[in-house]
């Protein structure tokens, strides 16, 4: 995302307009400065070295600044310890390599160089303190916001009360806590001025720096349905979220925890920190307990990602660790163990817990290979090439299963996504009233993900949405029942889809932005470092003093034992246990322990396509070899549920157990692109060799009578008549739009459903890809659109129909806003594939009461391919032709070239219950004229059964050129 | 201060001035102070440069590219630093040549169900794209409906020139005629529908899809398939009792016919 912003600003540095994510945003949403600074090493280096060398030099800053932050508490020796920590401490190493949180690292660097000068201003009064005070807290208000806004509760202020207890004149221990305090308040009101001052100034450049940020927050307020972060997770129940944003961020400050919090309390000059220290903490550990949520209100609490606290916390204990980590190598701790243990028992402590932590921080490093956050690196120059050749640009794309790649792939285009990677700039009503992260990751969401992406996918020319780049095959069943064609495999793997009669992008008025701001915006952040290098440089040459710090430090001759001991030794043991886990987790679980986990561990490996692993959880037998179960395994995959979709949860019931066998129902819970599907089998396992094996089953193969199969297919190309040029298309070039007539259309209220339902024929001699919308206008002149989701085929050979329904709104809300007429739309275009829809359903119907039947549907695949998904799309007529209802049903295995499947299905009929509005007369366009409906017909084979009429309706993913 | 110190030019002044300028264009001739001037011809659509020979008093421009162009209002500029001066001028061509007639159809597809009308529109234009007035005419465009023969295929206006091409389509069948035969080494019918042809007896197109429905054990089947010159062919499985069947287009159903052997 901060190298998209870096290229926005290389690209516009002074329109803060971004067009590229969410239809349009103002970049003015987030302070500027480290993507300008990046966008300016852009300039001279390729944008992922700038963002390298920026990340560089901002560790560095950042280890002055710590080094100097930790004078303010210890002398140098131990502040040169805590300046070689910031580079191993897991909580930076974790933002900076895994992360890359850019912004919060600056802010945070300034932030620490910026304290030491406060402490001084508050002492000393000089005005240069000041000014360096403020010129470094520029730098962090241009770059960060939150950090400029906590930091003033969690580092400025126990700064400040640090300096007013090391100003105080009158004699600084005193013992009664109140009278302390009475003191503070004395002390704080006799340099009222300088405070007031300070907070003034600081209120003023926080506002006025970055004053358009604060502009667009007012005026477009964060209206969105908050998204689950795993920092808010219970991290006791959720071990997962627990592990990444608490445990590996904070496990050296926990193992140290001793060492810090006797550190902390010992001097009332630390209240301020030991305060912000633990608040840090207790919010760090997110939704572990109530209290977080409390201390920041449901709101701030549901907005916030809490493992920047976590963070925050372990900022503030670098000093002490460092302390402690001092003493233990060349202090008093030392001492102590070498007076009682010998030095080489210290010297093997110190080696040993010295070597777990550099393995624990290559963990770190690597915790991207462990536990894959992002999917694996995608060449984009494919997509590149793609979208700059045929105009492709002027349409809207998709990426699908791309993670944070998808920023990079913006970053390097200029082509516009409906996506983002930016949540806080979303406006877009099919993203915000969800709690979706991205739309590119959807099937991550559960239900409110693949909602808002079948909102987008169905109405995709709402937005100009004409390309689909998928890397993820789980989105294949929706992309091919809302209507989406593939196109093209790029190089690099990735499938181009594609959806016929999208407009292109239409202009959209960036939101308006005073010129004055915008250039505020382009100067302001950027100028507030330069001054502060100046002034850094200025005062290095004449205002720097050796030692800042005018508290005596009273190192304390030891900790107490049990500090010493805990501390000690608990780095050496929590690293090794932690690593021990890993391994053990890796290496040497016991997955075959009993049968349930044995079942839990082959449906896991199962689940991530791990076939091999799962393959040993069968009884090893001579007659069934790896070969023999991935054969069975060929025959029967393809289908929904086999190669689309993802487990979501599983329960094992044990039916049966003795000492060396067992039987277990086994019921699991998938989610699919088109919805959840659920799944019961029996199996039957054996105790073999202190393991538990599943028994393969007697498999029993469908095989066709024929050797050989041929089937006639026939394909079109759409060759047009484009000239070899780089001019756009021309008129003569386009081949025409083809016909299509409304063989019916009606308005069907059933309770608080609303649809339109109707049937639609390919009339011309060429395939169709057919594209339908329903525009309801309303007596207060508002119009909404609606469009056709998976109840349809899109895509018709020539004289070909299909069925289709159009889902309204509720009844309540469109008679409150009383519909003024109802309009249907059709476009066409060319269709090159997706007009054979494969296989020969038959059926019969029966009644099961009054309004509900069963349909027995047996489908025969004659075609050359396998039919992944059969489907039929049902619609349910009455006696006189009337389609009421129109619906897709899917069986969730594949059938191959030349079987048989069966499979039953309920369905409800409406026809006695809805109502058929035939006092709203449906306005018909195709193509923008307007057109006539039909008469409707009486359709005796729907009268033969029931009124059901079905038409297969099948995805075949192997063959690109049919589909 | 710069521009206190600007001084500014004097107006050349064109000595043999015309009100139209006949392109490949003569000399003209400029009385001027000066050796810095940069001179061209803008018209609508493009600027036509003009190479500049200096003289004692003045200079003479000449256009280098002996081109026609499209004939329009014009303005000559010249140029001296900061200083620009126009010169209206109309552009006509001193001759032209390579008249090409353009005929344009509307639409280019047509389809018999649709109707057979076609909107011709004619011109002609010289090689520099100007309208000229077309052949034994003294009009520039010329429109007319033509009323198509409704036999399908692919005909051009021009012999040798493919994007010219417009379409006649066959239209829908009039009526289906199916047969069948049983095999009896495959255990299967094999079912035709066809030769189909529309009311114009054009065969209808390619692609076309026939659904072949048919009752047998009291179930319905839905077989589909797609027409290759004018037949469509499917295999039905054989089953035990007779099968009720018939082909669909559309809305244009064959009779119902009984498979059995």
């Amino acid at each position: 995302m901060h190298i998209f912003f870096a290229d926005h600003y290389s690209r516009f540095w002074f329109e803060p307009w971004e067009y590229r994510w969410y239809t349009g945003f103002l970049t003015t949403s987030y302070p500027p400065l480290v993507h300008q600074a990046i966008a300016l090493l852009s300039k001279i280096f390729p944008l992922k070295v700038a963002f390298s060398i920026y990340a560089i030099t901002i560790l560095e800053i950042l280890i002055v600044g710590v080094y100097r932050f930790t004078k303010l508490f210890y002398n140098k020796p131990i502040a040169g310890v805590a300046a070689i920590l910031t580079v191993v401490l897991s909580s930076i190493v974790e933002t900076l390599h895994v992360y890359g949180q850019m912004p919060t690292l600056t802010g945070l660097a300034f932030l620490l160089n910026a304290l030491p000068f406060l402490y001084q201003y508050i002492v000393k009064k000089k005005p240069i303190y000041l000014v360096m005070t403020l010129s470094f807290l520029s730098v962090v208000i241009c770059s960060h916001h939150v950090t400029a806004i906590f930091g003033m509760v969690f580092f400025i202020a126990p700064t400040m009360f640090m300096a007013l207890v090391d100003g105080m004149q009158l004699p600084k221990q005193h013992k009664n806590l109140f009278q302390f305090a009475l003191a503070i308040i004395k002390e704080a009101l006799s340099k009222y001025k300088q405070i007031i001052l300070f907070g003034g100034i600081v209120i003023v450049l926080a506002i006025g720096l970055i004053f358009p940020y604060w502009y667009w927050s007012k005026t477009d307020p964060i209206t969105q349905v908050s998204i689950p972060h795993g920092s808010r997770d219970n991290f006791l129940q959720n071990t997962s979220s627990g592990l990444v944003f608490f445990i590996i961020p904070l496990t050296l400050i926990l193992a140290l925890l001793p060492a810090i919090v006797y550190s902390i309390t010992r001097q009332k000059r630390f209240i301020g920190w030991a305060v912000a220290f633990f608040l840090c903490l207790l919010l760090g550990s997110g939704g572990t307990t109530p209290l977080p949520k409390m201390l920041l209100g449901s709101n701030a609490f549901n907005i916030l990602t809490l493992d920047r606290f976590g963070f925050w916390a372990s900022i503030i204990a670098i000093p002490f660790m460092a302390k402690f980590i001092y003493s233990f190598l060349a202090g008093p701790v030392k001492r102590f163990w070498v007076q009682n243990f010998s030095s080489s028992s210290h010297f093997v402590l110190s080696g040993s817990t010295g070597f777990v932590y550099l393995l624990f921080i290559v963990f770190i490093f690597h915790l991207g290979s462990f536990r894959p956050l992002q999917p694996k690196e995608i060449e984009i120059q494919p997509m590149l090439n793609f979208l700059n050749r045929d105009d492709h640009m002027r349409w809207r794309y998709l990426t699908l299963g791309f993670g944070d790649q998808m920023a990079w792939l913006s970053a390097n285009s200029l082509a516009a996504t409906v996506d983002g990677n930016y949540h806080s700039a979303r406006r877009l009503p099919e993203l915000t009233t969800r709690p979706i992260e991205r739309l590119e990751n959807a099937k991550f969401s559960g239900e409110p993900g693949l909602e808002s992406l079948n909102d987008f996918l169905t109405a995709s020319e709402k937005y100009s949405l004409k390309y689909v780049f998928s890397n993820d095959r789980y989105y294949d069943p929706l992309l091919y029942y809302t209507g989406w064609n593939r196109t093209i495999r790029l190089e690099n793997g990735i499938m181009v889809w594609e959806k016929g009669n999208i407009s292109t992008i239409k202009p959209i008025t960036p939101k308006e932005v005073k010129p004055i701001l915008k250039k505020a915006w382009g100067i302001i952040p950027v100028s507030s470092i330069c001054l502060a290098f100046i002034l850094t440089v200025i005062y290095l040459f004449r205002f720097k003093q050796n030692d800042y710090s005018t508290h005596e430090n009273t190192n304390e001759p030891y900790y107490p034992l049990g500090v010493i001991y805990f501390a000690s030794l608990m780095p050496l043991l929590f690293f090794t246990a932690f690593m021990s886990k890993q391994v053990y987790e890796l290496l040497m679980v016991k997955e075959q322990k009993d049968p349930i986990t044995s079942v839990q561990n082959y449906y896991n490996h199962l689940d991530f396509q791990r076939f091999e692993k799962a393959f040993h959880f069968f009884q090893p037998l001579p007659t069934y070899p790896l070969d023999q179960y991935l054969l069975e395994k060929s025959v029967t995959d393809g289908g929904l549920l086999p190669s689309y979709a993802k487990l979501d949860s599983i329960y094992v019931y044990e039916i049966h157990h003795t000492n060396d066998s067992a039987r277990v129902h086994v019921y699991t819970r998938w989610n699919t692109a088109l919805g959840t599907r659920e799944k019961t089998d029996t199996l039957n396992l054996i105790l073999e060799n202190k393991k538990w094996y599943i028994l393969p089953k007697l498999f029993v193969p469908e095989i066709p009578d024929e050797q050989m199969r041929s089937y006639t297919y026939t394909l079109f190309k759409k060759q047009g008549k484009r000239v070899i040029s780089s001019f756009p298309t021309v008129k003569d070039d386009r081949v025409k739009k083809p016909f299509v007539a409304y063989k019916q259309a009606n308005f069907i209220r059933d309770g608080e459903k609303n649809f339109i339902t109707g049937e639609i024929l390919n009339s011309d001699d060429v395939p169709v890809n057919c594209a339908l919308r329903v525009c309801i206008r309303f007596q207060n002149d508002s119009i909404k659109t609606y469009y056709p989701t998976t109840a349809m085929q899109y895509n018709l050979s020539p004289k070909a129909s299909s069925f289709f329904q159009i889902d309204l709104d509720s009844t309540s809300t469109l008679d409150s806003l009383v519909i003024k007429t109802i309009e249907l739309y059709a476009e066409t275009d060319v269709s090159e594939r997706g007009y054979i829809h494969g296989g020969t359903p038959s059926y019969t119907v029966s009644k099961t009461n009054e309004n509900a039947v069963t349909i027995s549907a047996h489908f025969y695949n004659e075609l050359t391919t396998e039919i992944n998904i059969p489907g039929i799309l049902i619609a349910e007529k009455d006696d006189k032709g009337t389609i009421w209802q129109t619906n897709l049903v899917v069986h969730p295995t594949a059938v191959r070239s030349g079987l048989n499947i069966n499979f039953n299905t309920n369905f409800n009929k409406i026809s006695s219950s809805a109502a058929l509005w035939k006092e709203l007369h449906i306005k018909a366009f195709i193509n923008g004229n307007p057109a006539g409906i039909l008469p409707t017909q009486k359709d005796p084979v729907a009268n033969k059964n029931n009124g059901i009429v079905l038409l297969p309706h099948c995805f075949m993913s192997q063959e690109i050129y049919l589909h | 201060m710069v521009a206190c110190t600007h001084k500014a030019s004097i107006q050349p002044v064109w000595i043999n001035n015309v009100d139209i300028l006949f392109m490949p264009s003569d000399s003209m001739v400029f009385k001027a102070t000066g050796n810095n001037w940069e001179a061209c011809i803008q018209t609508f659509v493009q600027p036509i440069p003009l190479s500049i020979k200096y003289t004692a008093d003045g200079f003479i421009l000449t256009q280098p590219t002996r081109h026609g162009a499209i004939e329009s209002a014009a303005q000559l500029i010249l140029s001296n630093g900061q200083d620009h001066f126009y010169y209206n001028v109309h552009i006509i061509n001193k001759e032209f040549s390579a008249i090409q007639n353009r005929d344009y159809r509307s639409p280019k597809t047509l389809n018999p169900d649709y109707g057979l009308v076609q909107q011709r529109l004619k011109h002609s234009i010289d090689q520099w794209r100007n309208l000229i007035f077309l052949p034994n005419k003294l009009e520039y465009f010329f429109e007319d409906e033509l009323k198509l023969a409704p036999k399908a295929g692919v005909y051009r206006i021009k012999a040798d020139e493919s994007l010219s091409a417009y379409y006649v389509q066959p239209g829908s069948c009039t009526a289906i005629s199916i047969s069948y035969k049983f095999n009896k080494d495959d255990n299967n019918y094999t079912v035709i529908a066809g030769p189909l042809y529309d009311a114009y007896n054009n065969m209808v197109a390619n692609g076309t899809l026939v659904a072949f429905v048919y009752t047998a054990n009291f179930k319905t089947h839905r077989m589909e398939t797609s027409l290759i010159n004018g037949v469509a062919t499917s295999f039905i499985p054989y089953q035990n009792n007779d099968i009720q069947l018939h082909a669909e287009i559309n809305n244009t159903v064959s009779n119902t016919i009984t498979l059995s052997h």
